[in-house]
């Protein structure tokens, strides 16, 4: 194959179109949907409305879009995840490692190989889709929907072989990847919600009722409502762009990621930020509840950056340990605040944006500006504390799990207790504080015009950043000390014979020399 | 030339230090045989020298380029068996193997020739039309070492590559393994078992607890630990009270049952405090002949790199044996303290 991307995908995909098991899933599908385009046939002549072609011609589109979107979007994304998670398991994946093939060549070969199945059906229903310009939609309405389609079913399989190597075993990737899959596609359903239009763009809803001549997707950009398509294909495009990065950077394996990695985190974190700020409709007559779902959305966005960020424990030690002057740290063995950086940056931009589309008036300016020192704070002692979890347990998932759920109570507890004070009566005012806690309350309090308990929201806004300041700091000694012990570990990591019974780092006693040895021996074995 | 070397590799997991400040240097044209019992470090070792696991502290050298420094030339430089086997069971050997000539990037042309030339040197043909999946242990394991081979790296890395096969498939494993020797590539092997080993290797490294132990030459490494002289002793008959007799020697410091005596005889080795001179040995045969038990064969011999795998790795434990202090010196005077010098302050607690 010329020009194919890479020796993976030359391998696998002509391998994957002679296979009997590709011809016969092709043969079983047409059977079933030519028969079931039959029915509806037999349907249509018997109900003696043989004028209303148009409508048929909408109806059988509608049926090659279903079924094609089963396969795209539900069968086909679990299958590539149960085969990544195959290779995982199996410990196939090093062996390819090995041969120097890099992500990009194994991701591309893997999601080439696929899609192959898809792509046969999809030449099978060719001629009903073909039909398809024929319905109510227009004659570019096939084009409309699979190229939307076709578009959604890479960044679904991509989304499937992040998951599928994140599973630990084979059997559990196909159920997880059909939940996140029926999570993203109940997410692009809800585009039809007054104001969360944008979501759309994670499904296929909009485009195949668009097609149809049923309903109209558009998107309001920048104030001016566009057609839904167009940006569905250049945010598909971007996002599976930035998945094909977090799926290179696992199949490599040679980056620290919690899910994604750090860099596709970024990518996925600023366009987020940018749909979230970019799609504020500027027609409210008190903008607060937009201004707030968006100010959410944007901290939402940045979320996987903060779980992302932070360097792992054995990463700075092995930076720290390289000595020599030609072998100098890695980026990723280094603890510098620019890791942190992006996150607060995005989180500015977005809210700067978001704040250029708002009124003059009721102080908009102030109130995002004290909404963007919520996300920011909220976000740094997160990432920060993300970041201590990593450097003082050595672990590589637990630490993260234990410190989202310590975030998530300190965040949410004091809304109970804010809500247990009120029913017993207490003091409006005292009622109000706990909630401060919580940044989401914190971003609803910075965007209301209301007096919230007797306390201006503002303030109450105000003091939420500057607890979750407070909290940063007490964040950024934790980090202090996990660095203290990163490098009391690379002070202990040096070839000494007698240290064998204990492990460095452990070592108990130390002779009048200064020699640390195991307490196995009675005198120093170095002296 | 040095093949691949390794210096002061360490790797934890969970915290716990699986290989400890470990060196390794390998020439081209060399068998290296990485020894220790299970859970010693061998497979973490193996697998930070193939690049598959980052050490954490510690550096590699492949044909004197650092490994992490360039991470896909080293890969496409090494041949890595690993253990347990990953194998497409799917495909056919043969697909198998071609395969892997197109992923290590060989072109169209030298795919076919570099496959049969792989199954040539393993072996293989009668299973290369099979699928992987329905190889027996062995022919999988052939297998495995034909997919190491295809790209023809000049240094291989086969870890536990005889562990399940049976005692054929073990011989022609080593010829195999010697035809690759002369061949000029450097080549790792690990195994728990020391006869394994010492036929086609001509260094070995003694690991236990992540620590290199001993390294280098057999011969070197014998002549270092200065191993017992034994005094080997046939008997007609029970061997029991020729045992007792023997243990109450004062030369003797231990008698051990020794293999391969002729029908008829039992075989005891007589393991001695200091030398088999011919003295000692007709004091020996004195005692018995008073006791009783005269022997109808005396020879002298020394003992095996497997008796002293025994002992030092016992000596690493911290166990009462003899030669346990003996080895700390030699540990000692390998490097260490001297060699790296005081552990820093940063150790201090």
């Amino acid at each position: 194959m010329r020009g194919a991307p890479g020796p993976l995908f030359e391998w696998l995909v002509p391998r994957t179109l002679r296979e009997s098991n590709t011809l016969l899933g092709a043969a079983v599908f047409g059977l079933v949907f030519y028969g079931v385009l039959a029915l509806t046939l037999l349907g249509w002549a018997g109900a003696g409305v043989r004028g209303a072609l148009r409508d048929l011609l909408s109806v059988v589109h509608g049926e090659a879009l279903v079924a094609n979107g089963i396969v795209l979007l539900l069968w086909s994304p679990s299958r590539l995840a149960q085969r990544l998670a195959r290779e995982r398991e199996q410990d196939t994946l090093p062996a390819l490692r090995l041969t120097g093939l890099g992500g990009l060549s194994m991701a591309l070969g893997f999601l080439g190989s696929a899609l192959v199945l898809p792509a046969v059906l999809l030449v099978v229903t060719s001629p009903v889709i073909l039909a398809g310009a024929g319905g109510r939609g227009g004659p570019a309405a096939p084009l409309r929907a699979y190229a939307v389609l076709l578009l959604l079913a890479v960044v679904y399989h991509l989304v499937a072989g992040v998951v599928g190597l994140a599973s630990k075993k084979a059997q559990n990737a196909g159920g997880t990847t059909v939940f996140v899959v029926l999570v993203l596609l109940g997410l692009g359903a809800a585009f039809r919600v007054p104001g969360l239009e944008v979501l759309g763009v994670l499904g296929p809803w909009g485009a195949a009722l668009a097609s149809s001549g049923a309903e109209q997707f558009d998107i309001p950009i920048l104030g001016v409502s566009v057609a839904g398509e167009p940006v569905q294909l250049v945010t598909l495009a971007l996002l599976a762009a930035v998945l094909l990065r977090a799926l290179s950077d696992r199949l490599a394996d040679e980056r620290a990621a919690v899910l994604v990695g750090a860099p596709a985190a970024a990518g996925l974190a600023a366009l987020g930020a940018a749909l979230a700020a970019l799609t504020y409709e500027p027609f409210h007559a008190d903008p607060s509840r937009a201004v707030f779902l968006r100010l959410l959305a944007l901290g939402l966005a940045a979320a996987p950056l903060a779980l992302e960020a932070p360097a792992r424990f054995v990463d700075l030690a092995r930076g720290a340990a390289r000595r020599d002057p030609d072998d100098p740290p890695f980026p990723d063995e280094r603890l510098d605040l620019r890791r942190l950086l992006p996150g607060p940056l995005l989180l500015l931009g977005g809210a700067l944006l978001l704040g250029l589309q708002l009124p003059s008036g009721a102080s908009w300016g102030l109130r995002t500006g004290v909404a963007a020192a919520v996300l920011v704070t909220t976000w740094t002692f997160a990432a920060l504390l993300l970041q201590a979890a990593r450097l003082l347990s050595r672990d590589r998932g637990s630490p993260v799990i234990v410190v989202v759920l310590a975030l998530a109570a300190l965040w949410c507890a004091p809304l109970l207790s804010s809500a247990g004070l009120r029913n017993l009566a207490f003091d409006e005012r005292l009622t109000e504080l706990p909630r401060l806690l919580n940044p989401a309350y914190a971003l609803h309090l910075a965007c209301t015009t209301r007096p919230v308990g007797g306390h201006d929201p503002l303030a109450l806004a105000t003091a939420c950043a500057a607890v979750h300041a407070l909290a940063a700091l007490g964040a950024g000694w934790l980090v202090r000390q996990g660095q203290r012990r990163v490098t009391e570990l690379v002070g202990s990591l040096v070839v000494l014979p007698a240290d064998a019974y204990d492990a460095p780092g452990t070592l108990e006693r130390r002779c009048p020399r200064g020699h640390l040895h195991a307490a196995v021996w009675a005198t120093c074995p170095h002296c | 030339m040095t093949a691949i070397r390794a210096s002061n590799l360490w790797r934890f997991y969970d915290g716990a230090p699986a290989v400890r400040g470990l060196d390794l240097a390998v020439e081209r044209g060399s068998a290296y045989g990485f020894i220790g019992p299970n859970g010693a470090g061998k497979s973490t070792t193996l697998r930070m020298l193939a690049t598959l696991d980052r050490p954490d502290a510690g550096r590699v050298w492949l044909e004197g380029r650092d490994v992490q420094r360039d991470l896909r030339g080293a890969r496409r430089r090494l041949g890595f068996m690993p253990d347990p086997f990953a194998l497409y069971d799917e495909l056919t050997v043969e697909d198998h193997l071609l395969l892997f000539a197109q992923t290590y990037g060989l072109p169209p042309s030298a795919r076919r020739r570099a496959v049969d030339r792989a199954i040539e040197l393993t072996r293989t043909q009668e299973v290369r039309a099979r699928r992987c999946g329905a190889l027996s242990k062995g022919w999988r394991q052939r297998a495995l070492l034909a997919r190491t081979l295809v790209h023809d790296p000049p240094v291989l890395l086969l870890d536990e590559p005889a562990s399940g096969l049976d005692p054929a498939a073990r011989i022609e494993f080593r010829e195999v393994v010697r035809a690759l020797r002369e061949l000029g590539k450097a080549i790792v092997v690990s195994s728990h078992i020391l006869t394994e080993l010492s036929d086609f290797c001509d260094s070995v490294g003694i690991i236990q607890q992540g620590r290199m132990l001993v390294s280098g030459r057999i011969d070197d490494i014998l002549r270092r630990l200065d191993p017992n002289e034994q005094v080997q002793l046939d008997l007609p008959g029970d061997a029991a009270p020729a045992r007792a007799l023997l243990a109450a020697h004062p030369e003797v410091l231990e008698v051990r049952d020794g293999l391969g005596a002729p029908p008829g005889t039992a075989r005891l080795l007589a393991v001695l405090r200091g030398r088999a001179t011919p003295e000692v040995r007709a004091a020996l045969v004195r005692a018995l002949v008073e006791g009783g038990c005269a022997p109808c064969g005396v020879s002298a011999t020394r003992e095996g790199l497997e008796d002293l795998f025994l002992r030092v790795s016992a000596g690493s434990r911290g166990q009462d044996v003899r030669g346990a202090s003996a080895l700390r010196q030699v540990l000692d005077g390998d490097g260490g303290a001297d060699r790296e010098g005081a552990p820093p302050a940063g150790a201090a607690r």
